[in-house]
């Protein structure tokens, strides 16, 4: 029972990686990477890691895939060449990945298949538990529960310093003429007091006509 | 389940209690504050600043773990932390003109630039201190996150915007390779608290397979940061396109912070396996140095120069952390605090120039700089002859114990290396000098930037150009930029100064190497 | 240990058996009239016309973005105050209160800065 859901999760997490790069459309892309990530959820599980798995799904496979799509739309369907267009790059890419995973096989070999036929590591009851992750997160790891904190308010400060709007002062909204150039704006620097001013008055007119 | 609260030392960590209680006060005094935002912020971030810099002052000389382990309260980390601070507070001055934090025309935003950069400051006293690998990793975020924000912060230019992206980018990239590696040594040791991996490394994992990938792949992540070749492509691209100020700053803290954990790491954690990772790291130190050298020896813009320079200097120190000595550890604190005065001197300098002259940070804007503008001609004369390592300066003083360090550990061709390449990097130091001192002025070319650059992304409907407040926050030429000038003498006079009589930095930097001596073979 | 999840797994199974099949039978058995109106990705309202560079606005990106950073505020809470009777102590209450107040400045710094409201 615990083999099957291994190779369904096991399967679906990398038939979803493979099809995020291979599939053209991000959008398709994106849903394969919800998949990826629901199944390396349901993986977390049978390592007894259950509140990770909430949290995957939650958080990744929920709100970020959300921001993914935003993203994907935002940026519109770019017809991308589905071969990397660097020539020296294509070649070389594919070649450090298979040394790579070649490195990375030896050293999985090398200690991690000793374990192949246990039965995997023995936890205590509870293991994995929210309340397992609260003690810790209170107890060993304090600081890191409260940097997490303070990393989140600075992205939500860098989100809006880079993505927000950019409010202008009600002086320069006024003196929008539609199809003055930057050039004759500059030149028009040192008589822009009196340009703003003498526009002002002629503001709330043209705000009533777009409302109207 | 029962919960144990575990013991806190409030007094050891009110370094980070004050920072993050200041980066609070900085973000909401900023948006509370539209009219002298600029006033009331700097007041609280020079405040903060200052208050976390005498609390560590103050702490100096304990050692002993706080909150489980956590962190590791010693002069290392407090060094580490020291040398952020100091650029925090060089830096906060020279963001006051800065566009991407005046934003002409628009809503000031000086309350988010120093509070991201106090945030930064944050992460790297974290960092500078961690004994845990889930800390190193946090904190090592907390650090870059701002800095990908401030880097981007100038959405009016293309050139910053793409800085952002890049550093985002190549940031996270190395961040992804150091999760990885810290995974396998996880993995392997089973532990992680570097004392208990230690242990465990120590008690026949030397050898280990997923420890070692472990070690390679933290290693390539933490060179990413400390932009050592060949991970330092990113280096020239974002240190250019990034506003002056933050390019600063993230050229000295974040070296220090980052070096400060690579040590701690690498002694401590890793120790046991110091056979293992020297000769690797040592190969790297050589490469970098070369290739930050060759590289920077065509720039024409200064700040690309300082990027190429950094690489360089990276790879001298870390020649510190191969020696494993704390003779190498000692030089290593040395030269960061060095490194931290003599690159503050010339970014102050490069700062001024920028916004006077129309060429930018381009080695033109530096030429005649000698007649013309002697307090700025000084200290970047001073700056680039300390970063070249001539005698008198700090700069040779570091050069000179790396070598020492390196020399003690069998590495003599370190140190050969370390001096060819301060035989090369004088050809360009010294250019920079040629120019500012035997060139005439250049042409003044009229600031075409006067008028706002489109932001970035925007459209012009919803983007209008408010010439006004252009016109009026571009530079007047010859301004004294007190606040700027101040700061580089102090950095360019101090640079003198431990050239001279380096045994007060000698004396601080070796009890941040005794910090470590328990784990130093 | 996988015992316990054998509900989610037989709801997970069910769920896809049924909502398989009656896709499958509605194809099957089902009269075919294709017409335009069907034929639309969303058939209420006014026509919708879908192309390859159709774009959100960057508003709906700032508030998922926000929404983000609050998710996973909520996924640090959840473990926390899953002990907080547990542990019955002040100090948990005064961490918990530290994490929620950096929050809480978060939430003033992006009202004040308009991130919320709708433009």
């Amino acid at each position: 029972m615990v083999q099957v859901a291994f190779f369904v999760g096991a399967i679906g997490a990398t038939g979803g990686a493979l099809a995020v790069i291979a599939l053209r459309n991000p959008f398709y892309s994106v849903l394969a990477l919800v998949v990826h990530l629901v199944s390396l959820a349901g993986l977390f599980l049978l390592l007894y890691a259950q509140f990770v798995a909430a949290a995957q799904v939650v958080v990744y496979a929920g709100a970020v895939m959300v921001l993914y799509v935003f993203v994907a739309a935002y940026v519109g369907a770019v017809e991308e060449p589905i071969w990397e267009p660097i020539p020296g790059q294509r070649f070389l890419a594919p070649l450090l990945a298979v040394a790579l995973l070649v490195e990375l096989t030896i050293a999985i070999l090398g200690t991690g298949l000793t374990a192949l036929d246990s039965e995997g590591p023995t936890v205590h009851a509870g293991f994995g538990t929210p309340a397992e992750i609260g003690n810790l997160l209170l107890e060993r790891f304090l600081v890191v529960f409260e940097a997490a904190s303070m990393l989140l308010l600075i992205a939500a400060v860098g989100a809006v310093v880079l993505a927000g709007r950019r409010t202008t002062p009600p002086t320069s909204s006024a003196s929008r003429p539609g199809s003055a150039g930057s050039g004759s704006e500059v030149a028009a620097g040192p008589h822009a007091p009196t340009a703003t001013s003498s526009l002002a008055p002629a503001d709330p007119p043209s705000a009533a006509e777009q409302g109207g | 389940m029962t919960f144990h609260a575990p013991h806190i030392d409030y007094a050891g960590l009110s370094p980070v209690i004050a920072l993050t209680a200041g980066i609070c006060a900085v973000l909401v005094g900023g948006v509370f504050s539209a009219r002298r935002q600029r006033l009331v912020v700097s007041v609280l971030s020079l405040t903060t600043v200052a208050v976390a810099a005498g609390l560590c002052i103050w702490q100096w000389g304990e050692r002993e773990d706080l909150v489980a382990g956590a962190l590791r309260l010693d002069e290392l980390g407090l060094a580490g932390a020291l040398i952020a601070i100091l650029a925090a507070a060089v830096v906060i001055p020279l963001s006051w003109r800065e566009p991407a934090a005046e934003r002409p025309g628009s809503e000031p935003r000086h309350g988010e630039f120093q509070a991201l950069l106090l945030s930064s400051v944050l992460g790297m006293v974290l960092l500078a201190q961690a004994q845990n690998l889930v800390v190193l990793f946090v904190s090592l975020e907390l650090l870059s996150v701002p800095l990908y924000v401030l880097c981007g912060s100038a959405v009016r230019r293309t050139q910053s915007l793409e800085s952002g992206l890049k550093y985002l980018i190549v940031g996270s990239l190395g961040s992804a390779t150091l999760l990885y590696g810290l995974a396998f040594i996880y993995g392997g040791s089973g532990s992680t608290d570097f004392t208990t991996i230690r242990d465990a490394v120590g008690s026949g994992l030397t050898d280990d397979p997923l420890v070692l990938i472990g070690i390679a792949l933290a290693a390539t992540g933490l060179a990413f940061k400390i932009s050592i070749a060949p991970f330092h492509q990113w280096t020239p691209d974002v240190y250019e396109g990034a506003p002056t100020p933050v390019t600063a700053f993230m050229a000295v803290a974040t070296k220090a912070a980052a070096f400060c954990v690579f040590v701690r790491f690498f002694e401590v954690a890793l120790g046991p396996a110091v056979d293992n990772w020297q000769p690797a790291l040592a190969v790297l130190a050589a490469v970098s140095i070369v290739v930050g050298n060759i590289g920077a020896l065509g720039q024409s813009s200064l700040k690309r120069l300082l990027g190429y320079s950094g690489v360089a200097q990276a790879g001298y120190m870390l020649v510190g952390i191969v020696c494993a000595s704390a003779l190498g550890v000692n030089a290593l604190v040395f030269y960061l605090a060095a490194y931290t005065l003599m690159n503050l001197a010339a970014f102050a300098v490069i700062v001024v120039r920028e916004r006077e002259s129309g060429y930018g940070d381009g080695i033109k804007a530096f030429e005649g700089l000698g007649r013309d503008r002697p307090d700025l001609a000084w200290p970047l004369t001073i700056a680039m002859l300390a970063l070249a390592g001539l005698p008198a300066t700090a700069g040779f003083m570091g050069k000179l114990y790396l070598i020492e360090a390196a020399v003690d550990a069998d590495y003599t061709w370190l140190g050969v290396a370390i001096a060819i390449g301060t035989m090369i990097s004088l050809a360009y130091y010294l250019r920079v000098v040629a120019a500012v001192w035997m060139r005439p002025a250049a042409e003044p070319l009229a600031p075409e930037g006067a008028g706002m650059p489109a932001m970035a992304g925007g459209s012009p409907e919803a983007d209008p150009l408010p010439s006004l407040a252009a016109a009026t926050a571009a530079p007047r030429p010859g301004t004294r930029c007190l606040a700027i000038l101040v700061p580089a003498w102090l950095m360019a006079g101090a640079t003198i100064f431990f050239g001279v009589l380096p045994s007060p930095l000698v004396d601080w930097a070796s009890h941040a190497g005794g910090a470590l001596t328990p784990f130093l073979a | 240990m996988l015992h316990s999840y054998l509900p989610v797994i037989v709801f997970a199974g069910l769920g896809v058996i049924v909502g398989g099949t009656l896709a499958m039978v509605n194809g099957l058995i089902g009269p075919r009239r294709p017409s335009r109106a069907k034929d639309d990705p969303y058939e209420c309202g006014l026509p919708s016309e879908v192309t390859r560079t159709f774009r959100f606005g960057i508003s709906f990106y700032m508030i998922a973005m926000l929404f983000i950073l609050f998710d996973i505020e909520v996924v640090f809470l959840y473990p926390v105050g899953v002990i907080l009777r547990a542990a019955h102590s002040v100090f948990v209450l005064v961490e918990v209160i530290v994490f929620v107040v950096l929050l809480m400045v978060a939430l003033i710094y992006v009202w004040r800065r308009g991130a919320l409201d709708w433009r």
